[in-house]
């Protein structure tokens, strides 16, 4: 048969048996002596057995085998083992995870998104700074790992922060790159440091520099006149009237150029300005030779060369820089920022992927939500977004602390995610209440992920956790709100029997199903009644009032009598209620934000849903009144 | 990535087989002593405690295998002296007293050396399969799963047209531990033809479903990865030219064609293609939707690629050629997805799954140990490598 993909056999780690099994270059006479490498994997954990096998049995062999001691070890290997001084940063990072997967589950658009992302950033900066903490507390001892590690979260926060400017911020073809560039690069690759910059600065004096012969100190004086005047996009209330200052100050550049050929070329001082100058006003092989890496040679290029460039164009610009700096010595990170640029996503994570599984894990999950990745489906034989998460996940399962926070992850995975937590779960020995419950947990959310409520409810009530359960409810409410189906609620009446303990919201989805179901057979008194005692009884959560509110205009404007003056009390009471709220207006938005999932609303389209809302309440009142009316007859 | 203290084993000869269990609390070994020892693993000291240590069989212990832990404590091992033995923990006897693990029951029919023995996945009760060089595979069960007494051999595969020798090489066994297939299935490595072989159990009898591949050297482990709600499976060979296979098996008659919803999607389809007919050519559509790997949801695997083609109707009485090559793919089949040389084009010895089959472990006669995953491009990278030589 033949073969359809290749394999990789180079770049991976190294660990030597300790003690060894025979010296370099004898492998060969080893295995002669009747011996193999025997192996078996840990079930749960990343780690395997090994020990030396005996390739025959003793009764085939035609001459006895001495046996030494390390034929007789038995060799335990662990990889993706986290030492406990990164524990910290796991757990940290889960826990934004888990805040985050909250803010997700609103799905309210990309603007919780930018949140969740500035979260992430943030608590990236965070370990950042620790991380700088230790690598300056022990400048001697071992610091390298730490300062490995702290290199590798730098690049982490500056593949985040750029993947942000690009899909967040400038989102049109047509926005302008320069200023959230440079802000980049500050804050990502300060340079010079602070320290260095006031060096600089109290160091020489190049104006007065009492070598320089007049000539130099008067272009000096010129040039610095020059740079202080440099028109700066931020100060300028328009990009057209930065355009025209900053053309200005570019022709000033090129007359100082210019003015200074055929100049004192052999002076130091002056070759040293001359070189300024031409930086100043742009000159491309100036900036590639005076830049210390790409990333600064892009910089310069905005500033003094193409300071209006746009999203579509900066690709280019920023092939020219990283071309001209060697591809061949540049890392994965450098290949990566360059393909976030030109919108390769495919490569990007695959580079992400070199960096670091936590990041790579993190980012597609944020591309995956924003809805980068579909594009990406056929490019790939699995599924990117959940590849990533599971096997950063793997990562955490072989650690004692951390095997909670893996299932978490694999939980939330709605394609793949139940498979690999029921492997792991099954593996689990189940020494204690404490653990069996949490795993439960574990899978209570995994089925509410996958929109099993019924089975999550189940699972839930099994360790009586009413909050859950009272988030299910909310959000199938949720659900009625903005689609109006109810069919979700035939799945909990299965399990409503089974416990009392069920939370109000629950017991409220279940009524008011029933309210829907009276209308529909014309049992319009009962309806009527339901409905107002769903208001009395508190049972119906108050983001929830104006929807009955508003169901009850049909039965006080019918032909048949519904309510009577103390049940049309209620439902004045109700609105008034309602209508006099501080918080009257989060209502309305609840009701607005139900009905538009994962999108952000735009502002008209709030007001004048609010509009017609307070128009329908008009309305309630109305018919209130008129019900009143009819009601006070017929009781009086 | 780091290595812990080597335990001691202080068998008194070459080691042959060592095997975790279920959970990885604890793991056996067996060797040319004769002898069995059981180690537990202690939390509170982090170390491997001995639980017992016993004489097993009157010639070298080969092999070893841990029953699923529902079934209580039970471990099989095999030896040169071609009998098996099955044996259960005694909570209430002593660890270390050598009595610790009583024998339920011994197996002595095989007439050939025994390289392999699997017990069945938990789902299916207890069953152990014997593969034996006479090229017969064996399948023994206790007449009553609470006590585990009394095992009887119910049914076996001859897996070599006229039987093969001890010197043709070993027979190995792995079992397919997709839950969610209906019947149950065996692969069987032959090193007589040096064939792998997939075997399906029809109400009581084993049937040849697929020959999975063919090799040139005698093959040497076998590995079927845990199902994961895949729609292919994935089969590891291991032979004696150092070579390490992985297969992509479709066992379902519809996966990679189309997506079918509901039994009136079924039904439509299945008239379409004609293949409500009595036609003997679909007798492999039969058994493989029997063996239907549908996912939990009851959906089958979804891609359009060759749908349309595949839509047209076939004239009447005649078998068009797009229905012919529809037909081929109803067949199980499989794809060689990668064949690498691993261990210096050394006998590769073992081949073991995590339980998740994302990481393939190999080690063979090189002394390296090493980790394989499937990268997201699909390609399958070495990880890690754990090197036998001293390190000056």
């Amino acid at each position: 048969m033949e073969v359809k993909t290749e394999v990789e056999m180079k770049d991976h780690a190294v660990i030597n048996l300790n003690p060894g099994l025979f010296a370099v270059g004898r492998s060969a006479e080893w295995s002669e002596r009747n011996r193999t490498l025997l192996t078996d994997i840990h079930p749960f954990k990343s780690e395997l057995v090994a020990c030396v096998g005996g390739k025959k049995a003793k009764e085939e062999l035609s001459h006895p085998e001495t046996v030494f001691e390390q034929d007789l070890n038995v060799y335990f290997i662990k990889w993706n083992n986290i030492p406990d001084n990164q524990l910290a940063k796991s757990q940290e990072l889960m826990e934004v995870q888990e805040d985050g997967e909250e803010a997700l589950v609103e799905r309210v658009g990309m603007e919780h998104l930018l949140k969740l992302s500035t979260y992430y950033r943030d608590s990236i900066m965070r370990h950042l700074s620790i991380l700088q903490g230790e690598v300056l507390d022990d400048c001697d001892t071992e610091n390298g790992q730490a300062n490995e590690e702290a290199q590798a979260f730098q690049y982490i926060h500056a593949l985040w922060q750029l993947c942000e400017i690009f899909y967040f911020y400038l989102t049109s073809p047509q926005d302008q790159v320069q200023d959230h560039y440079i802000d980049w690069l500050n804050k990502n690759f300060p340079s010079p440091s602070t320290m260095e910059g006031q060096s600089i600065i109290s160091d020489s004096d190049p104006v007065n520099h009492e070598d320089s012969p007049l000539d130099a100190s008067e272009s000096a004086e010129e040039i610095k006149n020059l740079v202080v005047g440099m028109p700066l996009r931020h100060e300028e209330t328009s990009i057209s009237a930065y355009n025209t200052k900053w053309r200005d100050w570019h022709n000033r550049c090129r007359m100082i150029y210019r003015a200074m050929e055929g100049g004192e070329e052999n002076d130091e001082a002056w070759s040293h300005l001359h070189k300024l100058v031409s930086l100043l006003q742009g000159d491309e092989e100036s900036i590639m030779e005076s830049s210390q890496s790409w990333q600064e040679a892009v910089c310069a290029m905005l500033l003094y060369s193409q300071p209006t460039i746009t999203v579509a164009n900066f690709p280019d610009l920023v092939e020219t820089c990283f071309g001209s700096f060697g591809v061949e010595e540049s890392s994965a990170f450098d290949h990566a920022t360059v393909s976030l640029i030109n919108g390769n996503l495919g490569k990007f994570i695959i580079l992400c992927n070199q960096i670091d599984w936590w990041f790579v894990a993190h980012i597609t999950n944020l591309l995956y939500h924003m809805g980068l990745l579909e594009e990406l489906d056929s490019m790939f034989p699995v599924d990117m977004h959940e590849y990533f998460i599971t096997s950063y996940a793997e990562t955490l399962v072989s650690h004692s602390s951390l095997w909670r926070v893996a299932l978490d992850y694999f939980a939330n995975c709605p394609k793949s995610g139940h498979e690999f937590l029921e492997q792991y779960v099954l593996h689990i020995p189940l020494t204690s209440d404490r653990k069996t419950k949490k795993l439960i947990n574990i899978m209570a959310k995994q089925k509410s992920n996958r929109d099993q409520y019924g089975a999550a409810i189940i699972n839930y009530s099994k360790i009586n956790d009413t909050r859950n359960i009272s988030q299910i409810a909310n959000n199938l409410i949720s659900a009625y709100i903005s689609t109006g189906d109810l069919s979700y609620v035939k799945v909990i009446d299965s399990v409503i029997g089974l416990n009392s303990l069920y939370t109000s919201s629950m017991k409220f989805l279940s009524q008011y199903r029933d309210f829907h179901e009276l209308y529909k057979s014309q049992r319009f008194v009962e309806a009527g009644k339901l409905l107002v005692s769903l208001l009395t009884t508190h049972t119906a959560p108050r983001k929830f009032w104006i929807t009955i509110l508003i169901d009850a205009i049909p039965l006080l404007e019918g032909d048949e009598l519904v309510f009577d003056t103390f049940e049309t009390y209620e439902l004045m009471r109700c609105a008034e209620e309602i209508a006099t709220s501080p918080r009257k207006r989060d209502y309305f938005m609840c009701l607005i934000n139900a009905g538009q999932p994962s999108k952000t609303v735009p502002n008209d389209v709030i007001e004048s849903s609010i509009a017609e809302m307070e128009q329908q309440m008009q309305v309630l009142n109305m018919a209130c009144v008129r019900n009143l009316a009819r009601a006070t007859i017929v009781q009086y | 990535m780091s290595q812990e203290k080597p335990l001691q084993v202080n068998h008194d000869d070459l080691i042959h087989d060592i095997a975790y269990n279920y959970y990885g609390t604890r793991f056996a070994t067996c060797g040319s002593d004769q002898c069995i020892k059981v180690w537990d693993y202690n939390k509170e000291a982090n170390s491997w405690v001995l639980n017992d240590s016993w004489k097993a069989h009157d010639s070298s212990v080969i092999c070893l295998n841990w029953a699923h832990p529902e079934f209580g404590e039970i471990l099989a091992s095999c030896s040169l002296d071609r009998s098996v033995k099955i044996w259960i923990e005694q909570k209430n006897v002593e660890t270390n007293s050598g009595k610790r693990w009583a024998p339920a029951a011994s197996f002595l029919e095989s007439r050939g050396a025994i390289h392999s023995i699997a017990f069945s996945p938990e789902y299916m009760s207890i069953t152990l399969a014997v593969a034996s060089s006479e090229g017969i595979v064996r399948f023994y069960s206790p007449h009553d799963t609470t006590s585990l007494q009394n095992w009887d051999t119910h049914s076996q595969i001859n897996a070599v047209l006229g039987g093969a020798k001890d010197s043709d090489g070993p027979l190995i066994v792995t079992w397919c531990p997709a839950r969610f297939s209906q019947a149950a299935m065996i692969a069987v490595g032959c090193s007589k033809e040096n064939k792998v072989k997939i075997y399906s159990k029809d109400s009581s009898n084993w049937k040849l479903l697929l020959d999975v591949d063919s090799y040139d050297s005698p093959i040497l482990t076998l590995q079927w990865a845990p199902h994961m709600g895949r729609s292919y499976h994935l089969i590891a060979v291991g032979c004696a030219d150092g070579s390490i296979s992985v297969y992509h098996l479709w066992l379902d008659l519809y996966s990679g064609k189309r997506n079918i919803e509901s039994d009136d999607d079924l039904f439509r389809y299945e008239n379409d293609y004609g293949l409500n007919n009595d036609n003997a050519l679909l007798d492999t559509s039969g058994t493989a939707a029997r063996l239907g790997l549908s996912n939990e949801d009851g959906q089958y695997a979804l891609d359009d690629e060759d749908d349309n083609e595949a839509r047209e109707s076939p004239p009447n009485g005649a078998i068009s050629d797009s229905l012919k090559s529809y037909i081929q793919n109803f067949k199980p089949h499989c794809e060689l997805k990668a064949k690498w040389i691993a261990h210096g084009g050394l006998p590769v010895r073992k081949l073991r799954w995590n339980i998740t089959g994302t990481q393939l472990v190999s080690s063979g006669d090189d002394g390296y140990a090493r980790t394989w995953r499937k990268a997201a491009n699909d390609k399958w990278k070495c990880m890690l490598a754990v090197a036998p030589e001293k390190n000056n």
